[in-house]
């Protein structure tokens, strides 16, 4: 493993309990690493439904290691394919329309992600589904690539927390549902009183607060100019609402 | 979905600054992948084709999502963000 995965692993790890839910726009698997090798690896979900007390990780964008298939795969390819999926969201209606899957469990790492024998699954599932995750160039929307209850996900997440605490995000222009996201979820917050503080974890976050606030109406900005690699618990601990440090 | 978390943390791509880019591998096989099949990608896939070979580094990659940026391809532009954060 190279080092720079330990050392962030590491890093994860002493900040584990101050990140009990997470969102990330990122396609990479670096955050099912993450929590998998951290304390609470045993009460991740993904985003879809899940039971109070477990820890929430949405990729809103989508993951490079989820598939969407028009409808149940079964036979032939499919049932090769089937042992290697698990299912994240299952058709809507009298169990047919598209179903959108997960290559593997990526927290029992039961097949190196890093080997041949994934890629060639992965190349595989190609031929019966299509990559789920969206991108500029992507015309598919965040509902056909059957996004939406990650993001529906997302607002009660965001319309529930004291704190969010944003790394490594510039909020950029193209970002309209996030955008959109942020700033229903501060105003609910707003009308019930109820206080929010918006943390900015970034080399440019001075910069960055402008952009933050035009959205965030009354919620306090607190920027701090430093990655993630650099930031110290006590740093991010001592910025915190006081609520959620009792 | 319970949502009564007091702290959420938000990431994006520069959450990893500073410890190296670790899925490497993945990203390059995004830039080379069918996966990027709308206009813009496509136009980015048959570009970086040209030039690179599925092998080469990502600062080799990195380098030519920089000169089509130049070019105004949107595709590139994001990918350069995922990449940089």
């Amino acid at each position: 493993m190279p080092h720079d995965f330990v050392d962030l692993a590491t890093k994860f790890r002493y900040f584990d309990d101050l990140f009990p839910a997470i969102i990330t726009l990122n396609w990479d698997s670096l955050f099912e690493f993450l929590v998998s090798t951290s304390h609470y690896a045993s009460e991740i979900v993904m985003g879809w439904e899940s039971s109070s007390g477990e820890r929430p990780l949405l990729h809103l964008h989508g993951c490079m290691s989820w598939f969407l298939a028009s409808e149940r795969l079964n036979g032939g390819v499919g049932q090769y394919l089937l042992p290697y999926l698990y299912t994240i969201r299952e058709p809507d209606r009298r169990k047919k329309g598209p179903v959108l899957y997960g290559l593997l469990d990526p927290f029992l790492r039961e097949i190196d992600l890093e080997s041949d024998e994934f890629w060639e699954l992965r190349s595989l599932l190609l031929t019966v589904a299509e990559s789920c995750i969206a991108i500029p160039s992507h015309r598919k929307s965040l509902s056909e690539l059957r996004l939406d209850h990650l993001w529906a996900s997302a607002a009660l997440l965001l319309e529930g927390a004291d704190n969010l605490i944003v790394i490594g995000y510039s909020l950029p222009d193209d970002d309209d549902h996030m955008r959109v996201l942020l700033r229903q979820a501060l105003r609910k917050r707003n009308v019930k009183g109820q206080r929010t503080r918006i943390l900015l974890v970034d080399p440019n976050a001075n910069l960055l607060a402008s952009r933050y606030r035009q959205l965030a109406g009354d919620a306090e900005i607190v920027p701090i100019e430093k990655t993630f690699a650099r930031l110290t618990r006590s740093e991010l601990e001592l910025n915190l609402l006081e609520s959620s440090r009792e | 979905m319970d949502c009564k978390y007091a702290n959420v943390l938000l990431a994006g791509a520069g959450f990893s600054h500073g410890f190296g880019f670790p899925l490497a591998s993945e990203l390059k096989d995004l830039v080379f992948s069918s996966r990027l099949d709308g206009k813009g990608g496509r136009r980015v896939k048959e570009a970086l084709e040209d030039r690179i070979s599925k092998d080469a580094s990502l600062d080799k990659i990195i380098t030519e999502l920089d000169s089509l940026m130049d070019l105004g391809d949107m595709g590139a532009r994001h990918l350069l963000r995922i990449i940089r954060g």
